[in-house]
């Protein structure tokens, strides 16, 4: 608006508060009294160490949290009270963007350029730029789920960009992303702000990002350390920052590894060949530095803002909180000379028609830190893992400890150790239960175990973290309990992949102090970095791109290679991105052309829909497209209803026919062979004729018959006197059945008796005779209310169960949280999910309805309207039932189970579809009257078999409409747009 | 081969401990099985009680009140009306308000003096067949002890033909006799099957099944970590529930449980075979659930849990072959009701055995070949 000047703060929050429950009655201070301001149009960088409440303050401000006190106001609006309209104008940038992984680049762009309503025009100007950004245009077909790490980054960050937001919020978007994307997000960022006024907060690990930022804020421990220009940080280590050159036969990070040391040191790292080391507030001219560095060269240098965030950080750590990184191990790996210890020559990988890996050759010595770099989707990960052997070489050899790890013996995986690029271990188990779960892996057992994992507790520092879950620990204990996990069995070599994504400066340091020791001792390590700084700590690297070689060396070879290309590369950054250019530019020329930037093709919801319909619009497709690409919906919404359709018309019958029955026959009688001759005509018998009980007793212990009856050899005579005895013996295990043969064996004779007569006197029947008629069903068929229930149970599996996944997944994969930050309502998100799946519900209810009447010949006697009006609304209630489910519990796992216990079964059991309702309990026939599928099923055998009775109809719609009422409101009250 | 066993054991801990330590997940696998077999103890049975049934006594004569009354005072019915027009039987019947009504003519009592057969007419509601004939069976029975009273009063000749009847191992024809012992393999096949589907699924979803493959662990080892617990969470959800229907329904055991425990066991190793390969053909949860589902649809219904085998067309009795619950059912009603030893379940056994020899072998396959 034009009232808003210059000096408007787009975000202001005074003395905000955060606490949450970490364990029981262990309360984290996230934020403890922040105060900030930022003006519009500026560029603010939000740094700090994990857990210094950075993420907490951003999901504050995007309005997915609420502050327990203090007041933020983000574009002159209360967050808190109205998160929705902040929402509109913002973008949010999680730390692991939401992307649909079953969609195609294409789609999920498109669907959230739908989301914030950008029109067909803006998207074809803005679409080229973030493919030019993020260079994902020849992949605008690919599923978001098969794009590298780094990547699904760049994706994230195009969503988030599809249209210019007054507030940018970011945080960590450049976790992942090699060095030549982030210089290109960081051009667009800069431009954003530049040229588009828009104003930007971004939340960073990469302490030289903040650098290029206006203002920057460092929390700590829920705190602000510092809130201004990074000149002043970087001020904070002026006169105390020097470069030392390593003396011969020494490398720079074993002369930083003295350095770090020393007591007076506050941070060294590797640069450029020197060691770049901070000296602490107490001394701070040359001398005391020469003095430290041990003989070493030592220059004064300019500090960066990293090295004045390091002496912030230092003048606010208690006591016990420096960290000497180091670690040792017991045995010292086994020499072998100087035999490479990982070796591959030729090694390609093509997944169809692309080629992830091609003929990529090198050998790693034992004891060298080997650095494998690349820019994202260079094919680093895909060599990774073919030399872990969790991923089959297409062609060329490769040699782990002399083996190849996918067809060793599996104890040859007991030499290695591997940390994957995302944290993988359990989540819900604690570190104490990981690492003993790993020593397990490793064959440990007995002291040995207790021993390791004692050193694993005391080396990484994790005793105090021992019985927290580890999905809830910090991110830098989370690497530190994945590298623990991967040497507790002290293997020779280990396979690092982006050990340090996302992870703070300090835990950083840490980690490369530990690898450094390790190959101290003689342990080989294998890593992937995007901080090219921390190559520096190689002995060697190699750069791989588009699957290929393109360089190889020591650091300081690589930085000398890129050097010759008239090019001055100082740092490792600038040498990689000289290379990896100058390479795509050759490839470019190759090709004749620059490569096309705009592939993405462009769609979406029609442009005249008002916007609630067009961001509906636009998760309907969504969701539809994720229904048909996963077959297990496809089977449970179509195949299953035609398998039960089938089972139930064709399968299951509760009617008895052709029932083995054995008749025995002591004499044979007239009276007696008579009788059992009626038995032969009855179709409801299948009779074998014995002439002694222990026979037939054979047969049935056999379950070769269900039932015997026995005429002995006096029931002729007996007969003529008036008294004949008939014995029935029935297998009871399957008491309906033996009830219905008994009745019908009862029936058969009183029916043979009325037609014979003994003597002139006929057998009749007693004094009273009962004249039943079944109304409904004259002939009995048991079919006629099998199919009719089925209805019921295909509408509770398509209604309740896709449903009840389908939100604890979003949940689960964190596609919410950047759903949340865009003008969708909660209810619209529950309106999407419902319209799909009742479509779905509607194919299956129409080849229910179309079989029982065409194939099976259920008669329908009330009306088609009634029958699909009733199906819609308990479609609706399933589906409610089940959105309820999904977006209340969050955990796929614990939804599925409940599902079936409070949906499926109740359907199946408590229905009144089988068993009789009326015989029931009281207590469970009270439960009955709260359960949908009771009422549905009313209404089926009424409409199906009795015609429209309308006293039965309305009090059952009345219920199914409240209850479907009842559910979506629940249901709308558990979608909050909040997050826990 | 100590060290398989180590690993597997390690395995074994951790999954146990992923259960156990969630209260969710604890609540989730012991809480259901009970709360269902008490409800489904009570629920899933073709035994009436309390049959509304409706009178249009139209005689209103001692003989015709006698009859009712007798109705009246069996556990099975309760007299929801008395009728005075015939156009009401109808009503009661389409508005479901009886599901059996009674209609005496007016001179039922003068036939029955006259030892002329005196007719009622009965209607039954349709809707639900088999409770409806077992409704009318009950009242059969009903009718026949007045005939039989009656002509032992009136010093009329006795039915010519007496029946003895005996039952078999359910002397009452009790149906929850039936359910409950086959409760035990199908709440419990559920379970399994769902826990080692989604929990390989699980660690596919969260990346810790790359973790595993990287440490020394055979597919064959995994198998065997992933299925003891599931196994051992089946025999404690089988004990539940066997304890449920012993103290609590109180049905008679006739077997041994030495038995019973090994046909359950051999059961629970094919039931966790095709989790297993469920899981291994998978890649998310959601589609391992679904799968399960698809899978465990026919095989419930195919088991005799609800409908009787023999009921079947041929084709199907041969695809139920193949359904591993048909055999635990049926090993739970011999052992628990009929008594049978290992000795007679050997035709049960062995069709387990190959179940879970062959998928829990496929599944060992899968698991390192679908790897991309």
């Amino acid at each position: 608006m034009s009232g808003a000047g210059p000096n408007d703060a787009a975000l202001s929050g005074r003395s905000l508060v955060k606490t949450f429950h970490r364990e029981p009655n262990e309360i984290v201070r996230a934020l403890d009294d922040v105060s900030l301001e930022i003006a519009r149009g500026s560029l603010t960088a939000l740094v700090g160490p994990d857990g210094a409440g950075k993420t907490t303050l951003i999901r504050l401000a995007a309005g997915l949290m609420t502050a327990d006190s203090g007041i933020l106001r983000v574009l002159d609006v209360d967050v808190a009270a109205d998160p929705q309209s902040v929402q509109n104008r913002i973008g949010y940038m999680p730390q692991r963007f939401g992307l649909y992984e079953d969609l195609s680049v294409e789609e999920n762009l498109n669907l959230y350029a739908d989301l914030h309503g950008v029109s067909f025009e803006d998207r074809r100007r803005r679409y080229p730029q973030l493919m030019q950004m993020t260079a994902l245009g020849p992949f605008g077909k690919r599923l978001a789920g098969r794009l590298s790490g780094g990547m699904k980054q760049k994706l994230g960050l195009a969503c988030t960009l599809v249209r210019s937001p007054e507030l940018l919020l970011l945080d960590e978007p450049t976790v992942g992303v090699d060095p030549l994307s982030r210089r290109e997000l960081w051009e667009i960022i800069t431009r954003l702000v530049d040229e588009e006024k828009i104003t930007v907060l971004v939340c960073t690990s990469y302490l030289d990002e903040a650098d290029r930022c206006a203002q920057a804020v460092v929390l700590h421990r829920g705190s602000i350390l510092a809130d201004g220009a990074p000149r002043e940080v970087r001020e904070l280590a002026a006169g105390r920052t020097f470069l030392a050159d390593p003396v011969a036969g020494q490398t720079a990070r074993g002369l930083q590894a003295d350095l770090l040391r020393e007591p007076g040191v506050v941070d060294a790292v590797p640069e450029g060949g020197h060691v770049r080391f901070v000296l602490g507030a107490t001394s701070s001219d040359d001398q005391s530095a020469t003095a430290l560095a041990d003989g070493a060269a030592v220059s004064p240098a300019a500090p960066r803002f990293e090295d004045g965030f390091m002496v912030l950080l230092h003048r606010h750590a208690s006591a016990d909180e420096h960290v000497t990184a180091e670690v040792s191990i017991a045995h010292a790996p086994s020499n072998n000379g100087d035999e490479p210890v990982v070796e591959c020559r030729d090694l390609v990988r093509q997944f169809g028609a692309f080629t992830a890996v091609d003929h990529v050759s090198f050998a790693v010595r034992r004891g060298e830190v080997f650095g494998l770099l690349g820019a994202n989707g260079a094919g680093k990960t895909t060599t990774f893992r073919m030399l872990c052997g969790l991923l089959p070489a297409s062609g060329g050899s490769l040699r782990v400890a002399g083996l190849d790890l996918r067809y060793a013996r599996a104890s040859a995986r007991a030499r290695i150790g591997y940390v994957a690029q995302k944290f993988s271990l359990y989540g819900q188990l604690s570190v104490m239960d990981n690492l003993h779960f790993f020593a397990g892996a490793y064959g440990l057992s007995g002291a040995a175990r207790t021993k390791r994992i004692r050193w694993a507790l005391e080396q990484f520092e994790l005793t105090d973290m021992a019985r927290t879950p580890s999905e809830r620990l910090p991110g830098g204990y989370k690497q530190r309990l994945a590298m623990a996990a991967a040497l507790m069995h002290e293997p020779d070599i280990v396979f690092l992949d982006e050990p340090t994504s996302g992870v703070d400066p300090l835990a950083r340091r840490e980690f490369w102090q530990r690898i450094t020791a390790l190959a101290d001792q003689g342990v080989t390590a294998i890593v992937t970095t995007h901080f090219m700084e921390e190559a520096e700590y190689c002995d060697r690297v190699v750069i791989l791109e588009a699957g290929r070689v393109l360089a190889r060396g020591t650091p300081a070879e690589i930085r000398h290679h890129a050097r010759q290309d008239g090019d001055a590369a100082a740092t490792m950054e600038d040498a990689f991105i000289g290379i990896v250019e100058k390479a795509r530019d050759n490839g470019d020329k190759q090709r004749g052309t620059k490569s096309p930037a705009d592939t993405v093709a462009i769609s979406g919801v029609p442009q005249w829909w008002n916007a609630g319909a067009r961001r509906v619009g636009a998760l309907v497709r969504k969701e539809g497209r994720q229904m048909i690409r996963d077959a297990s919906s496809v089977a449970i919404g179509i195949v299953l209803p035609v398998v039960l359709i089938l089972l139930f018309g064709y399968g299951l019958s509760l009617d008895v026919r052709d029932a083995p029955l054995a008749v025995v026959i002591e004499e044979a009688t007239p009276a007696a062979t008579s009788l059992a001759g009626a038995f032969q005509l009855s179709p409801y018998f299948d009779v074998t004729m014995v002439t002694a009980m222990p026979e037939a007793r054979r047969l049935m212990l056999a379950r070769e018959v269900d039932a015997i009856v026995v005429l002995r050899s006096n029931f002729g005579r007996q007969l003529a006197l008036g008294e004949a005895d008939v014995q029935i013996l029935v297998h009871g295990t399957d008491a309906n059945r033996a009830r219905i043969i008994e009745s019908y064996i009862r029936g058969a004779i009183g029916t043979w008796a009325a037609q014979e007569s003994v003597e002139g006197r006929p057998l009749a029947a007693g004094p009273v005779a009962v004249a039943d008629r079944l109304w409904f069903n004259s002939a009995n068929e048991s079919r006629y209310f099998l199919v009719p229930g089925l209805i019921v149970l295909i509408m509770t599996l398509i209604g309740a169960f896709l449903t009840a996944l389908v939100m604890a997944r979003e949940w689960e994969r964190g596609t919410l949280e950047s759903l949340f930050v865009t003008p969708v309502r909660a209810k619209e998100i529950l309106l999407s999910k419902t319209i799909p799946y009742f479509i779905l519900g509607l194919i299956g209810l129409a080849l229910c309805i179309v079989t029982a009447k065409f194939l099976f010949h259920v008669p329908l006697r009330g009306s088609l309207l009634v029958l699909c009006a009733a199906s819609m609304l308990y479609l609706l209630v399933a589906l409610n039932m089940g959105l309820l489910i999904s977006s209340s519990l969050k955990s796929q796992f614990v939804a599925c189970e409940l599902t079936i216990i409070v949906t499926f079964l109740p359907a199946m059991m408590l229905s009144g579809f089988l068993f009789d309702l009326r015989s029931m309990p009281v207590a469970v026939r009270a439960m009955t009257y709260i359960l949908p599928a009771r009422y549905f099923v009313t209404i089926l055998q009424t409409v199906f078999l009795a015609g429209n009775v309308w006293t039965v109809y309305l009090p059952s719609f009345l219920m199914l409409a409240a209850m479907a009422i009842i559910l979506r409101v629940l249901a709308r009250m558990a979608t909050r747009k909040q997050l826990a | 081969m100590l060290d398989a066993i180590r690993r597997i054991l390690a395995l074994s801990v951790k999954e146990l401990l992923a259960i156990l330590k969630d209260p969710r997940g604890r609540s989730t696998v012991f809480g259901p099985p009970m709360l269902q077999c008490l409800i489904f103890g009570y629920a899933a049975t073709f035994d009436l009680s309390n049959v509304p049934f409706a009178v249009l006594d139209q005689d209103r004569s001692a003989a015709s009140t006698e009859l009712v009354a007798r109705l009246d005072g069996s556990r099975a019915f309760e007299r929801v009306a008395n009728l005075d027009r015939a156009e009401d039987l109808k009503t009661y019947i389409n508005d479901r308000r009886a599901l059996v009504v009674l209609q005496i003519g007016q001179d039922f009592e003068r036939q029955l003096q006259l030892g002329q057969p005196a007719e009622i007419q009965v209607i039954a509601d349709g809707r639900n067949s088999n409770t409806a004939g077992t409704a009318l069976g009950y009242l059969n029975t009903i009718v026949s002890q007045f005939n039989a009273d009656w002509r032992s009063e009136h010093a009329l000749p006795g039915d010519a033909i007496q029946f003895e009847t005996r039952a078999w191992y359910n002397p009452n024809l009790i149906t929850r006799w039936h359910m409950l012992p086959a409760l035990i393999g199908t709440l419990t096949m559920m379970q399994t099957m769902l826990l080692t589907a989604m929990s390989v699924a699980r660690e596919r979803e969260e990346g810790t099944f790359d973790q595993l493959l990287v440490t020394p662990f055979r597919p064959a080892e995994i198998m065997g970590g992933k299925a003891l617990p599931a196994y051992l969470i089946g025999i404690a959800q089988a004990t539940i529930i066997l304890l449920v229907a012993q103290l609590w329904f109180q049905i008679p055991f006739a077997g041994s449980f030495v038995t019973l425990y090994v046909g359950l066991s051999f059961f629970l190793l094919a039931a966790v075979g095709i989790g297993l390969l469920v899981s291994s053909m998978v890649a998310t949860m959601q589609q391992a659930l679904l799968f399960s589902f698809v899978l465990l649809m026919p095989f419930t219904l195919l088991s005799g849990l609800a409908t009787p085998l023999s009921a079947m067309p041929q084709v199907l009795q041969y695809f139920t072959l193949v359904n591993p619950l048909r055999y635990a059912i049926t090993i739970a009603h011999r052992v628990y009701l009929e008594g049978a030893s290992l000795g007679d379940l050997v035709g049960e056994l062995w069709p387990l055995a190959v179940i879970a020899v062959l998928t829990l072998s496929v599944a060992s396959w899968m698991f390192r070949h679908r790897l991309t």
